[in-house]
């Protein structure tokens, strides 16, 4: 069974690859929404195997609200805001995707030392998750259009519950429920703000947002 | 020494006369999801014969020898890779040439088809010529460090060696080869001049790379440079096959049965196969030329954590 | 003492010698000068081919050839052959042959204009230098003759002296490879402190490890700056271009493969060095070998695009070199011994090829009268002899399946595929890394040499140069049939040469005999380290019958070829010109955008002399800048000058009462000292 797990983190970690290659932002959101599924899947088959309730319900909530309504909201806010083709990343696909395999790299190795976690045999799990942590946040840092930045955080979000969902089966109910509720008025929140950034300068292009320095 | 020779030649026979039908059955795939009927997927093997029958070729003017010789060359090489091809462990062919010979082998018929390209004195050919030649250079590391994964997993860098040990080793899902067979995928859309790289139905110089360098062929030269095409995507597509999805430990006899069984067997993968290519085909759409390098940068990416996945996971 | 007679070589050497004293005499009578030299010069090499392979195959394994003390402590002039000098001695012989053939019919086209007799003069010194070079026993004897070498070759270099860009390239060639070995030098002085003697090192691992390190990067860059390897590599291709083709041949075939024997006499065989010192090696190898094929591939001068094919290939030789390193650090000799013959096997294949190449490059001169590719074109059929072994020897470059290249360079990856065994996951990431470069730089190689033959021998010629061009005089054809024909012989049956290479590696480096090539019989791979099987002669067998075969199969279903000849198809466009063709900027465009942070290429494009009723002119513009030259060198260039000035400025202004002042102050300063202790 932990083989399984395995392909699903490293299917997860490929998701992770594949949205740093991405040029246009409905791309982003359809890959968030793959990989969101993928970790769905895997938390109602790890469900079905450990018989637990909470992952049960952790995994319907994350299929409504991460798979179907949070990129149906991003969509509708893409679709409100006035949009520029223009190159959205600062250094180009082919280095940000060496960037983000040496991440790979190093979260393994600084995992891989820690005797206690490989005599467990978590290795895998744990740092290919984390690895889409830090792949998270460098998409944040490599885009310049707001929506990047939402994208960017989901993933990130996304990273932290795949790993305590593979090496651990899950976190207690409670924070789940947490973490789900900030998410979704997080969400709300900076789609208010790309609104309004977009009626201030026609665009939503973050690098827009420097002509605010006093 | 006989055994050998004459299962070279099945082989060879095997190889021609299977090559042409995965690019029929893409052509039908792709004609079904327009909405027509497609021609049948015999028909490459019809537009074949019909230009290895014809009596005469046109030649440019202004080219030399070169572009005589370089359909036999082509097709010489071509049939050396696909007799370096491991077809079914009840049919080995014991040559003396690993995975690296393989690939360097197709790199000759690559290097005489780029130079008759420019032979031709036109713009078409220069510029097929140098996008085939840049796209090699980008494609290559990914094949590369895929072949060798697969080496040091499988203790051999004979192709053969490594379609037995895959076949005795126990089937298990494990992320070396997902990793391995997407990077070997991405290389063999680039490798045959496939959708995402290159449209192999247009003769527009925007979209044709490999068409390109062609152009100036005809009658029988065609027939053996397109036949050298069929053969070169055969060859992807029975590694692919028959390395992540080996099949012949399924099969207990020995003798002409279980020869005839494991290649009916290696037949119905490689239909597989190219149904999902077509599938492939179908849904994306061709790349901007200078994409191609984020395309094969992933490609890279993916064989890299294969081999990472390997050596370090 | 003389030993009179006692081999062969004393045949060669005083081929050598005596083609010396020719130049000399003859030096009034230019043409008889030429001929006289170069036969005795082809004498002496075929007198070398014959003892070195003589030696390789017996087990002779030191011939004292020549000793000869002098006044001076310590330096005898000491010449003794042992199986890796005769195998180096084979590779220059092998070389020279074509060269010396070549030589008397390509200096016509300098006759008028420069003394033909000092040029066979140098080239005989040249010459005489690299053989003792190869076979000196005595540090003090290599280093002279090393310099005498660089000395020499900086004339050839600059034969063509009234052409500023000549001045420019062989100076900067000249100042290079002084420095580089003054290091070496100091290297060899630091090892006489040591060892109490000026034979050549055979053990140095008594050291302390820092202070092998220290002479181990002495002896690198010494003998790096030589090879031109990154980032020493700047002279290599200003001074290739700027010589004339013979010389070339003989600095870019064999005067590089110096740094490899130097490397292999001085470095592998003596030192025990630490890890990070091998892989960097290994690093710096396959770095050269990337560096160089960037650069060839956009290059359009066709000397120069072989120069940067030069650094490549010794990249890929240097790469072989570290592997074999680090094998050998690993503990894993057998692996140490397959890289090092790929190394060596390499280099004699390498030797052959670019010679044969920048031959061919000077037959192309000599027809055409230029150097630029662009002005080329359509040559295949005024010169199809050329033209067939030029395409034989660009395929052997671009390391393609029946060539003897690909076989070096399979030895290579396969010693580089067994290192990756469970090691620490940093050195495989590292091979893994040069194995995927290796692969890239395969395949850029192709592209350059598609490049380099397509544009200049095929198509139509692009300007009036190539269309007034001719065949060139046969003994220039008989030369360049040489290298084709020792090309065609090791790639068929390599097992000479590797054999010879076997002999070598056990013996001088102390590794284990290890033999990669089996007869099909004996498919036995489990005593040998490579993880496969490959043998040339079977493959090479296969590849031309199937040839036959698709030849035979085309006449059987298509009967007898019928040909008609045609324009070719121009797309309804009847005015075609042969400037439409795909010109080699144009060939190499895609590379050079994919990989702009490698080249950082700058675009102008500009309207000069708009105006609204004529027809406008445009320009376009592309430039390469070389980012070693302007990161590494100009800032040293530019503070050297700066400290100069200064100098220059204030502390020598040319008062003498400044001088007078410092002498007061030295003579203030010792009185104080003295008094002070």
């Amino acid at each position: 069974m932990n083989s399984i797990y395995d392909m699903f983190s490293m299917i997860i970690l490929l998701s992770g690859i594949v949205l740093i290659a991405n040029k246009r932002s409905l791309s982003y959101i359809r890959t968030f929404q793959v990989q969101s599924l993928v970790i769905t899947i895997g938390a109602l088959i790890m469900a079905a195997e450990t018989q637990h309730l909470e992952l049960l319900i952790v995994g319907c909530l994350m299929l409504f609200l991460k798979v179907i309504y949070i990129p149906k909201y991003l969509r509708r806010t893409y679709n409100k805001v006035t949009h520029e083709i223009h190159k959205d990343f600062y250094l180009n696909i082919p280095i940000l995707s060496f960037i983000a395999c040496l991440l790979v790299v190093i979260c393994y190795i600084s995992i891989y030392q820690i005797p206690l976690i490989s005599a467990k045999g978590v290795v895998t799990p744990l740092s290919c998750n984390l690895a889409i942590v830090l792949i998270g946040l460098l998409f944040m840092i490599s885009r310049k259009d707001a929506l990047g930045h939402i994208i960017g955080f989901l993933v990130i979000e996304n990273g932290l519950f795949s790993t305590a969902l593979f090496t651990t089966r899950g976190m207690p109910l409670i924070v789940d429920l947490g973490i789900f509720i900030d998410l979704l008025t997080a969400i709300i929140i900076m789609s208010m703000i790309i609104f309004q950034i977009d009626t201030k300068f026609q665009s939503t292009d973050t690098d827009k947002l420097h002509n605010l320095r006093g | 020494m006989t055994t050998l020779i004459t299962y070279t030649f099945l082989q060879i026979i095997i190889m021609l006369l299977l090559a042409p039908l995965p690019t029929g059955i893409i052509r039908k795939i792709k004609a079904r999801f327009q909405k027509r009927r497609g021609a049948s997927i015999f028909q490459p093997y019809y537009d074949l014969i019909k230009l290895l029958k014809k009596p005469q070729v046109t030649i440019s003017t202004t080219s030399s020898k070169v572009l005589v010789l370089t359909p036999y060359i082509l097709l010489g090489s071509t049939l050396l890779a696909a007799c370096l091809v491991p077809l079914s462990t009840k049919v080995t062919v014991n040559l003396p040439g690993d995975m690296l010979v393989l690939v360097y082998t197709l790199a000759l018929g690559g290097f005489f088809l780029t130079l008759a390209a420019l032979d031709t004195s036109s713009t078409f050919g220069g510029m097929g010529s140098s996008r085939e030649n840049t796209l090699k250079s980008i494609i290559e590391p990914a094949l590369i460090i895929a072949l060798v994964t697969l080496a040091i997993y499988y203790g051999s860098t004979d192709l053969r060696k490594i379609m037995i040990e895959s076949a005795n080793s126990s089937l298990s899902i494990d992320p070396v080869h997902l990793l391995l067979l997407l990077a070997l995928l991405m290389v063999t859309i680039t490798e045959t001049a496939r959708i995402p790289i290159d449209d192999p139905s247009t003769h527009l110089e925007l979209t044709m790379i490999h068409e390109a360098m062609i152009l100036e062929y005809s009658g029988r030269h065609l027939g053996l440079v397109e036949l050298a095409a069929y053969l070169k995507q055969l060859i992807y597509i029975t590694l692919i096959a028959n390395i992540f999805f080996p099949h012949d430990q399924l099969i207990s006899f020995g003798g002409i049965l279980g020869i005839v069984l494991s290649l009916s067997i290696l037949v119905l993968k490689v239909i597989i196969i190219s149904i999902i290519l077509g599938l492939i085909e179908t849904n994306t759409v061709k790349l901007r030329f200078f994409s191609i390098a984020n395309y094969a940068a992933l490609a890279v990416i993916l064989s890299l954590l294969g081999f990472l996945c390997v050596y370090i996971f | 003492m003389f030993q009179l007679l006692s081999s062969p070589y004393i045949l060669c050497a005083s081929f050598y010698l005596l083609a010396f004293l020719a130049a000399v005499i003859s030096i009034k009578w230019q043409k008889i000068n030429s001929y006289l030299v170069n036969i005795l010069l082809a004498l002496g090499a075929f007198a070398g081919i014959i003892s070195a392979m003589y030696q390789l195959n017996s087990s002779l394994e030191y011939i004292a050839l020549f000793d000869l003390p002098t006044s001076i402590p310590n330096f005898t002039f000491t010449l003794g052959i042992d199986y890796l000098s005769a195998y180096f001695l084979l590779d220059l012989n092998l070389l020279l042959l074509a060269v010396a053939i070549y030589t008397p019919k390509y200096l016509t086209h300098y006759q008028d204009k420069y003394n033909l007799a000092v040029f066979n003069l140098l080239n005989s010194a040249f010459i005489f230098s690299l053989f003792v070079v190869f076979t000196a026993q005595n540090l003090l004897s290599f280093y002279i003759f090393w310099e005498i070498m660089s000395v020499s070759s900086y004339f050839l270099a600059n034969f063509e002296h009234a052409d500023k860009e000549t001045q420019k390239a062989s100076t900067l060639y000249v100042i290079m490879t002084h420095l580089a070995a003054s290091l070496l030098l100091i290297a060899f002085l630091v090892i006489f402190t040591y060892t109490e003697s000026m034979l050549l090192p055979q053990d140095l691992s008594f050291l302390s490890s820092g202070l092998q390190v220290i002479l181990a990067i002495l002896l690198f860059i010494g003998f790096g700056t030589k090879a031109g390897l990154v980032p020493f590599h700047i002279w290599l291709p200003m001074a290739h271009p700027a010589a004339p083709s013979n010389v070339s041949a003989l600095m870019s075939g064999i005067m590089i493969k110096t740094a490899v024997y130097g490397f292999i006499r001085f470095i592998f065989i003596p030192f025990s060095l630490p890890l990070w010192f091998c892989t960097l090696v290994l690093i710096i190898g396959i770095v050269s070998a990337v560096g160089g094929i960037a650069y060839a591939a956009v290059e359009n001068n066709f000397k120069r695009l072989l120069a940067y094919s030069s650094i490549e290939n010794i990249g890929i030789i240097t790469t072989a070199l570290g592997a074999a390193m680090v094998a050998d650090n690993l503990n894993h000799p057998a692996i140490a011994s397959l890289a090092l013959m790929g190394g060596l096997f390499h280099t004699l294949n390498h030797t052959i090829v670019k010679g044969g190449l920048f031959l061919s490059a000077g037959c192309v001169q000599y027809a055409a009268h230029t150097k630029e590719i662009p002005l080329l074109g359509g040559l295949a059929k005024v010169m199809p002899f050329t033209a067939a072994c030029v395409l034989i020897l660009s395929l052997a470059v671009a390391a393609v399946v029946p060539f003897a290249t690909f076989s070096s360079e399979w030895l290579t990856y396969q010693s580089l595929i067994a290192l990756i065994s469970a090691n620490t996951p940093f050195m495989n990431l590292i091979l893994i890394l040069t194995i995927a470069l290796l692969a890239m730089v395969g395949a850029l190689a192709a592209l350059t040499f598609v490049k380099f033959f397509g544009i200049t021998f095929l198509g139509t010629p692009r300007s009036a140069h190539a269309q007034k061009a001719q065949e060139v005089p046969l003994s220039m054809r008989i030369a360049l049939v040489l290298p084709v024909a020792f090309l065609i012989f090791n790639s068929v049956y390599p097992s000479f040469a590797v054999g010879m290479i076997t002999t070598v590696v056990s013996s001088a480096a102390h590794l284990p005999a290890v033999n990669p090539y089996y007869i099909y019989n004996l498919p036995t791979y489990d005593n040998s380290p490579a993880l496969a099987n490959y043998d040339p002669t079977v493959i090479i067998i296969l590849l031309l019958a199937l040839i036959l075969f698709g030849l035979i199969m085309s006449i059987i279903i298509g009967g007898k070829l019928k040909k008609r000849y045609y324009n070719t198809w121009d797309c309804g466009f009847t005015h075609q010109t042969p400037l439409m063709q795909y010109s080699s900027s144009a060939y190499a465009n895609p590379i050079l955008i994919i990989f702009r942070l490698l080249y950082q290429p700058e675009f102008k494009s500009g309207n000069d002399n708009y105006n609204p009723y004529n027809r406008q002119k445009l320009t376009y513009s592309q430039t390469i800048k070389k980012p070693i030259v302007q990161y590494l060198y100009e800032p040293f260039i530019h503070t050297h000058q700066k400290i100069s000035q200064f100098l220059t400025e204030r502390l020598q202004n040319g008062y003498i009462q400044q001088y007078l002042l410092y002498i007061l102050l030295v003579l203030i300063v010792f009185i104080v000292y003295n008094s002070v202790l």
